[in-house]
């Protein structure tokens, strides 16, 4: 992969509590991940997968290290800034919660970018192209609660690339779905990740991470498969952002 | 049995896990009976009613009020006393009190027996003694105004002229039925003239009331009258339960929110408890089960903490209804039933969101799928008919008062009204579905969340409505009222006897002497014809009982109205230009008057109440010009009366009591009031009325929020701004606001149209500005504001699993 870095998380640490009872769910985790890249995060639970992505995606602030992302560094962000970021250049997939029930398919999907200012009209066409992305053109007027599981992860994926250059951070995004929703999900950013996106999957199956690019195993808290970060990284970082 | 006590078992689990959510519906039904009880005993305390005077005193026969007469004539009344008090003397239990005159002090004398018990009730000796020769005993408020004229605190021992001589205090006392009483016990012998007699009986069947009924007094008999204690005043107690059920309604409404919130966190345990086998009833029972407890210890803190208050508030009580109020005197008969009633109240606010539970089902609880709100089509068809009907009975029978129609009609409207909180929802739900992502995302989650937002826009509503309604009703009464008189002007009236009899030389000269005493004043003459046909004769020099036209009414009988001639000088104070040679009546405002239709009728605007509202032109059938009295003369100044001048003419035209003459020869002098405080019970009315709501709206809208984390979770990780969240917080407040006070309004106004469709109401409805701008702008507004502030913008982190 050589496009550009969507994602840098530089010797990020995280832990929780203090003394003897501090947990460090992160431990000097360094990766990148670029356009177009299909990253899978595996390890066992209370490895600091989740962990790992809410520090990515900025809804949690590292203990030490940097993290990047499109060369933005998120710790010296406002919240407000954080959130533009957010609107802009991420999306977050969970495992469940992933609509707001009180708004239709296409809705959820635009709402990034009306919260953006993007006018209704574009927005809404932009939300429809993304629905038929993923299949779902025809399901646009539905409400969540009339979609299956499946076609709700795939509408929180469409929402999560609505946003131009988009780096998507997913949480288990098939954990709720049967095999082949999980299919249907995972193909969904694979192609994603085709047309320019980049993601960040966690994921327990190990089928399902054969979607990935790159699989990165986490334990206790460290990436034990990649020791060294990319070597595009250290360039980035003395370069500042773009 | 076992399975009731798993059931209760299961529902104190439950109560220890949402603890803060069984704490909120039963501080709501607390809250709720505190209102109530602090009501209870404020309005039974309060209550201003004659058996307040006697209240606790023993049954009592009354006597007989003097005509001037003090002396042993043999004819008057001092002579019916020489023939009372022999008899009365025959029995030891019965008490004689002699009433005395207020003198120029302010104070009145009573001569009464302390030592006997039945008089008891009026005397509470605080310090120094009862009076011996030469000495008074003061009440508490008499040695107060004494002490204020003299400038230093009057105590006993003290000297003070009371009843026209100097006596020396030998002690203060209290009326406990009536606190404001100025007055003085005095030894009978020394009381001098007297006004009123009364005789004290243990009871109405008593021997005594059979001989005082056989005295003969004018060719007639002693009158005897009955006075019995009693407590609170019925209507003021079923006033005091009206409001209750407005606010318990209100409570019940929200603390059904409450139980249906409760009843979808704990879907899946509920619905766990279906699929292991238990009934429907039995699931649902679970939440009737926990309204019973609730209900039973909101009531009981509600009772406790009304009662401290209530102790609390005993010393303003006391000084608002001018008798003593202990705090332990509690009308127990009407505050504890409110302890059922809030069970009652929190058994029916967690009946709706039982059934609820019954119907889902178990394969949904357990999956905790959300139950889908209803449809409101049903709800809101129900609504609109009851609210079309109630107000068609209300346009049928508000014009005849018919009373049936006006109840159907004010139940159908406030029924209909509490049935279209769900279709308001609803509309909020579609309106804010094209407006942007903050009002789209608050008022469709309004919508969603139905069965508890419309609960929400039900109590506001009841919580909006009454106040809106007073409010409005002030308004419309105090765009159309009138001072009693203009401030230059002061009705002189009277003096006439003690049983009211006009004494028409008196008033002349005293008419003449308060107008010596403003300086450039006139007098206006109010000439009353009097009534050919009439037999009643009053006046030592005769004459006839005036005029009077009937007015109509639509129920019941009207009354009369006391007519004047409209000579020049009157129409020209009251602003009147003479009338049309046709013209036989002019009348004043809108009263509906009983005339033969021959009578030709000219309206003029309304006049200070004080003025005639009637002036004849020409004769009519059964009265004459001929015979004319003047009873009341308006005094005219050239400038508004100043206060020196007011007290003045108050001073003279009470004047100092003169022993030669009846204590009763004293003219009224009536001048300017203050307007009511039309602002003061608007304001009041909507302040107390919008808090009210506002705390509904809180309330569900805490209940909403509660519920919101997971969206919340999902705005942050699409990035929202920070201001998203408070923005949907403030929009949710105002919709239910604006729902409520939308509903509230066009209630309220349909329920008025009972009182201004009422042709013997004599005001116009106004249009309530202030009360629309409060109750759709400013209630919603503040609520925005209240939504913006509470709502909580910490990062939410997403729920992976």
């Amino acid at each position: 992969m050589t496009g550009p870095v969507r994602l840098v998380l530089d010797r990020v640490s995280r832990s929780f509590g203090a003394g003897p009872t501090t947990v460090h769910a992160l431990r000097e985790v360094s990766l990148a991940v670029t356009a177009g890249e299909f990253v899978a995060v595996m390890g066992p639970s209370g490895s600091g997968k989740s962990t790992m992505l809410t520090i990515a995606g900025g809804l949690d602030r590292p203990t030490s290290g940097r993290v990047l992302v499109d060369g933005i560094e998120v710790a010296g962000l406002s919240r407000t800034e954080l959130a533009a970021l957010r609107r802009g250049r991420l999306g977050y997939v969970f495992q469940s919660f992933n609509l707001l029930p009180a708004l239709t398919a296409a809705e959820n999907v635009r709402l990034p970018l009306e919260l953006d200012g993007v006018r209704r009209r574009a927005a809404h066409t932009r939300a429809l192209a993304q629905l038929e992305a993923v299949g779902l053109g025809h399901r646009a007027d539905h409400f969540p609660d009339d979609l299956s599981g499946g076609e709700q992860q795939r509408v929180a994926i469409a929402r999560a690339l609505v946003a131009e250059g988009a780096l998507i951070l997913a949480d288990e995004p098939t954990g709720a779905l049967d095999s082949v929703n999980g299919e249907a999900v995972m193909r969904s950013l694979r192609q994603a990740c085709d047309r320019g996106a980049a993601a960040v999957v966690v994921t327990h199956d190990a089928q399902l991470a054969a979607w990935a690019d790159r699989v990165v195993f986490l334990r206790d808290g460290r990436v034990v498969d990649q020791t060294d970060i990319s070597p595009v990284v250290p360039d980035l970082l003395t370069s500042g952002p773009r | 049995m076992t399975a009731t006590a798993a059931l209760l078992r299961w529902v104190v689990r439950l109560a220890r896990r949402e603890w803060r959510q069984h704490l909120l519906v039963t501080t709501l039904v607390a809250f709720g009976i505190t209102g109530a009880v602090v009501t209870v005993v404020t309005l039974s305390h309060t209550a201003d009613t004659p058996e307040r005077l006697t209240a606790g005193a023993p049954t009592m026969v009354g006597g007989f009020a003097s005509d001037g007469d003090t002396g042993d004539n043999g004819t008057g009344s001092g002579a019916l006393l020489a023939r009372v008090e022999p008899v009365v003397a025959r029995y030891p239990e019965a008490e004689l009190v002699l009433f005395g005159p207020a003198g120029p002090e302010g104070v009145a004398l009573i001569a009464q027996d302390p030592a006997k018990p039945l008089g008891q009730t009026w005397l509470d000796l605080g310090a120094g003694s009862w009076p011996a020769a030469g000495e008074v005993t003061l009440s508490t408020a008499a040695a107060d105004r004494l002490g204020r004229q003299a400038g230093a605190a009057v105590v006993p021992g003290d000297t003070v002229t009371v009843g026209g001589r100097p006596r020396v205090v030998s002690g203060v006392y209290e009326n406990p039925t009536d606190l404001e009483a100025s007055t003085g016990i005095v030894p009978r012998a020394e009381l001098g003239p007297w006004q009123e007699v009364r005789v004290l009986l243990p009871s109405i069947g008593h021997p005594l009331a059979a001989e005082l009924s056989a005295i003969e007094v004018d060719g007639g008999v002693l009158p005897l009258y009955e006075q019995r204690p009693m407590g609170p005043d019925r209507g003021d107690v079923l006033l005091a339960y009206l409001l209750t059920t407005v606010l318990l309604i209100q409570v019940g409404v929200l603390a059904s929110a409450g139980f249906t919130v409760l009843a979808e966190r704990r879907s899946r345990q509920l619905g766990l408890l279906a699929a292991i086998g238990a009934a429907p009833a039995r699931v649902g029972s679970v939440l009737r089960l926990t309204g019973f407890v609730v209900g039973v210890i909101g009531g009981l803190v509600g009772l406790v903490a009304g009662l401290v208050i209530s102790a609390a508030l005993a010393p303003s009580l006391q000084r608002l209804s001018g008798h003593r109020v202990a705090a332990t005197d509690v009308p127990w008969g009407y505050v504890l039933p409110l302890v059922p009633l809030a069970v009652a109240t929190a058994v029916a606010g967690a009946w709706w969101p039982a059934r609820r539970v019954q119907q889902i089902s178990a394969l949904d609880a357990i999956a905790a799928r959300r139950a889908r709100s209803g449809g409101v089509a049903r709800s809101l068809a129900a609504g609109v008919a009851l609210v079309a009907a109630g107000t068609g009975a209300m346009i049928v029978g508000a014009p005849k008062n018919d009373p049936l129609l006006v109840v159907a009609g004010v139940v159908g409207v406030a029924a209909g009204g509490l049935l279209l909180a769900p279709g308001a929802t609803a509309l909020l739900g579609r309106v804010g579905g094209s407006g942007p992502v903050p009002v789209r995302l608050a008022w469709r989650d309004l919508a969603r969340n139905r069965s508890r937002s419309a609960s929400a826009v039900a109590a506001a509503s009841v919580a909006l409505a009454l106040p809106f309604g007073i409010s409005s009703f002030v308004a419309s009464l105090g765009s159309t009222w009138q001072p009693n008189v203009p401030p230059q002007v002061a009705l002189l009236a009277g003096p006439t006897t003690r049983q009211g009899m006009p004494l028409v030389d008196e008033a002349e000269a005293k008419a003449s002497e308060l107008a010596a005493a403003v300086p450039g004043a006139r007098l206006v003459a109010v000439p009353l014809p009097v009534a050919r046909d009439s037999t009643i004769a009053f006046g030592p020099e005769g004459g006839f009982y005036p005029f009077q036209v009937q007015t109509v009414r639509s129920s019941g009988p009207g009354w009369g109205l006391s007519t004047a001639v409209a000579t020049p000088e009157l129409l020209a104070m009251m602003g009147i230009d003479p009338p049309a040679p046709d013209v036989d009546v002019i009348v004043a405002g809108s009263l509906r008057l009983a005339l033969a239709p021959s009578v030709t009728v000219q309206r003029v605007g309304p006049q200070p109440s004080s003025f005639p509202q009637v002036l004849l032109v020409h004769e009519l059938p059964g009265m004459s010009f001929d015979d004319v009295v003047v009873l009341d003369r308006f005094l005219v100044a050239d400038h508004p009366l100043t206060a020196e001048e007011r007290d003045r003419l108050e001073l003279v035209g009470g004047g100092p009591p003169d022993p030669t003459k009846p204590s009763f020869n004293r003219s009224r002098v009536i001048v300017s009031e203050s307007p009511p405080p039309f602002v003061a019970i608007r304001s009041s009315a909507l302040a107390i009325g919008s808090i009210f709501g506002l705390a509904a709206v809180a309330v569900a809208v805490a209940l909403i929020r509660v519920e919101a984390g997971p969206e919340g979770a999902v705005l942050t990780a699409v990035g929202a701004r920070p201001r998203t969240s408070r923005l949907i917080g403030a929009v949710s407040a105002a919709g239910l606001g604006l729902a409520a006070g939308c509903i509230a309004v066009l209630c309220t106004l349909l329920l008025l149209m009972g009182v201004y469709l009422n042709p013997d109401e004599e005001f116009d409805f106004a249009v309530p500005w202030a009360e629309l701008g409060v109750v759709l702008l400013l209630v919603p507004l503040v609520a925005a504001a209240a939504g913006w502030l509470l709502t909580n913008t910490r990062t939410v982190r997403p729920l992976g699993r």
